[in-house]
């Protein structure tokens, strides 16, 4: 400020707007615009404040899995560590058989959430479109779905998939009926029923973002004689883009973190949430397992809690990365077509 | 058919035709939710009455109400953790509710770094995990004596137990406050996708609205009271319904209605339990969304 004050060129008016002189100005100044700046450094201080603790356990996750194994838990360094260490990582990325668990989960993962879209985007779209009262009565099962914690059904969809028989139909052709547990296809199978994980919040979301879209759109197509599949898959998929961003990114995370489902149905000790709620239960032996895969330098002690601690963060950390890596891909995406068309009750 | 009848300008072929391929488009979700949904809930509900065994083959004897007797009588934690799932579930709701609509607001407006505030915010949506909760808590943490988690809480318990004290007020409030402010991390952690709702409401609100309320001499806080809330509040009904079954499905109930099942093969008190929690958890859902209909306000 002094230093425009001091060039003689500068224009006196335009100083003297930017900051008052006397203290009648300053508060004249105050009142105009105090208020304003007062709001906003609130705004800035709550979002620094909340944005810390959102990502608080992400920066403690990664500090601890670089932080030398002598380091941990001692008071040596809590946020950076003194000495940058790769064991724990390496020991985790060993553990994990973390490039085919990761290869693996990525590719059921993606499975469901493309069968996920799809079912949910055509039945949102049905129920968006309908306009028989009793058909729309059926989007009360939708919200029931919704509404009904899965794990409530665990026991019957249990039995069902370790005896699993269309109407006794296969039982007729094999003589046996299907053993489908331990198989991705019970999860592709509900998923492609649009009943999969929160399949009905899909079909919600779906069916609130296709309300919005104008009918005018289909009767347009209509008379330049549209057929309906080419209407929906033509015109109505291509403006559903934003609906289509929501619904994949919640899948996929939702998917990826799933445990109850795969737990339940799958259990491929390949599927990485699978493996690190089963590692997490008995580190010692895991780590012991792995032993000889080591390098001789480490320090690996498998008995130390505290060793067993930093492996397993290393571990979430190498489960969670590939969820936040996909974030940042798609973040700009997300945040507009969330908050711009997304979820409008 | 009753609906072309009121637009009988249009050609009705063009909606009956929708009508059929919309019903065709739906079956694969009608056989769904038969099979993988309504099956299975009779299915539990039969089960629960009778005694199961599915060593060969699914073996069935009536027993009554008999499981439930057991589940809810005899059995040593699970109807305190019943009671205790929804007495945890409804304030959490609560909490999650207020600060979703409070970080939306906060993230509406124009301002530098919004984009960037936004991305940070969401963030616990792709988070959605339990992971991150035990790393914080559990062995590692815990153990190195830096959780910073538990120094706040108890630095805020100091201040609220002083000012409570100070002012004489009940020393119930004590544990409210407290209950509050534990539950920070885990309100924000789960308040992601409830933001994202009522951030999109919030964007929904005509300008033309805010326009006439700046005409009219409302000040910012009317405008809130008058033009916002009420536009955002067919969301909170969405946002409350969604919170409470987020919530509740977090229960612990969960591991032991798998463990009576698959560990200790009580087939049918696993059943009994499911049931009770599915009914309690319809009963808690329907009286929420009777009471909340009643302030909602629907604009059309």
């Amino acid at each position: 400020m002094t230093k425009s004050k001091v060039k003689k060129g500068a224009p006196k008016r335009a100083v003297a707007r930017r900051l008052p002189k006397t203290a009648n100005e300053w508060v004249v100044w105050f009142r105009r615009k105090g208020g304003h700046i007062l709001m906003s450094a609130l705004r800035y201080a709550l979002i620094l404040c909340i944005g810390f603790i959102i990502l608080m356990p992400i920066l403690k996750m990664a500090s601890q899995t670089f932080m030398s194994p002598e380091e941990v838990g001692t008071p040596v360094s809590t946020w950076v560590p003194s000495v940058f260490s790769m064991e724990h990582i390496t020991v985790a990325f060993t553990m994990m058989n973390y490039p085919a668990a990761l290869a693996y989960t990525l590719a059921t993962t993606a499975g469901q959430v493309i069968l996920q879209i799809l079912s949910a985007a055509v039945t949102g779209y049905s129920f968006a479109r309908i306009r028989s009262k009793g058909l729309q009565k059926l989007f009360a099962f939708v919200i029931l779905t919704i509404v009904v914690p899965p794990s409530v059904l665990m026991l019957p969809q249990y039995l069902f998939f370790r005896n699993f028989d269309i109407f006794g139909i296969i039982k007729l052709i094999t003589g046996d009926s299907l053993r489908l547990l331990g198989n991705p296809l019970t999860l592709y199978l509900m998923d492609l029923c649009g009943v999969g994980l929160k399949g009905g919040l899909y079909i919600f979301i779906f069916r609130q973002f296709f309300r919005g879209l104008p009918r005018e759109l289909e009767e347009a197509a209509h008379m330049d004689g549209c057929g309906f599949l080419k209407t929906l898959f033509m015109i109505i998929m291509p403006n559903a883009v934003p609906g289509i961003i929501t619904v994949g990114v919640l899948s996929f995370v939702w998917n990826w973190n799933d445990t109850y489902y795969a737990n339940l149905f799958v259990q491929n000790k390949l599927n990485l949430m699978v493996k690190l709620k089963s590692v997490s239960g008995d580190m010692e032996n895991n780590l012991w397992a792995i032993k000889s895969k080591v390098p001789g330098d480490y320090y690996f002690q498998t008995a130390n809690p505290l060793y067993q601690g930093a492996v397993l963060t290393a571990a979430s950390l190498l489960v969670i990365i590939p969820l936040i890596v996909m974030y940042m891909f798609i973040q700009k995406r997300f945040v507009e077509s969330a908050s711009n068309a997304g979820i409008v009750g | 058919m009753q609906t072309t009848k009121k637009k009988a300008k249009k050609p009705s072929s063009f909606y009956r035709r929708q009508d059929r391929w919309g019903l065709l488009m739906m079956t694969p979700w009608l056989i769904g939710i038969l099979i993988f949904f309504l099956k299975p809930l009779v299915e539990i509900c039969i089960y629960s009455l009778n005694d199961i065994n599915i060593e060969n083959g699914l073996q069935m004897s009536w027993v009554g109400i008999q499981n439930f007797n057991y589940v809810l009588r005899v059995h040593s934690t699970f109807y305190q953790d019943l009671i205790k799932t929804f007495t945890q579930a409804l304030p959490n709701t609560v909490l999650i509710i207020f600060f979703s609509l409070f970080a939306a607001v906060l993230l509406n407006g124009k301002f530098k770094f919004r984009g960037a505030a936004r991305v940070l915010f969401f963030l616990p949506i792709v988070m959605a995990t339990d992971l991150i909760s035990i790393e914080l808590t559990g062995v590692s943490m815990g153990e190195t004596g830096s959780n910073a988690a538990s120094e706040t809480v108890t630095g805020a318990m100091m201040l609220a137990n002083f000012l409570v004290e100070g002012m004489g007020l009940p020393m119930q409030m004590i544990s409210m406050i407290g209950n509050v402010i534990g539950n920070v991390f885990e309100t924000i952690k789960l308040s992601g996708v409830q933001i994202l709702i009522f951030l999109a409401g919030l964007q929904s609100v005509s300008p033309s609205m805010y326009e006439v309320a700046k005409m009219e001499g409302a000040t910012a806080y009317e405008t809130f009271w008058k033009v916002t809330l009420p536009t955002v509040s067919p969301l909170v009904l969405t946002n409350v319904i969604y919170t409470l079954t987020d919530n509740l499905m977090r229960t612990k109930l969960i591991d032991t209605i798998q463990d009576t099942a698959f560990a200790a093969s009580q087939y049918g008190n696993s059943a009994a339990m499911s049931v009770s929690f599915l009914f309690l958890t319809l009963v808690v859902i329907g009286i929420v969304v009777i009471l909340l209909r009643k302030v909602v306000f629907y604009n059309d």
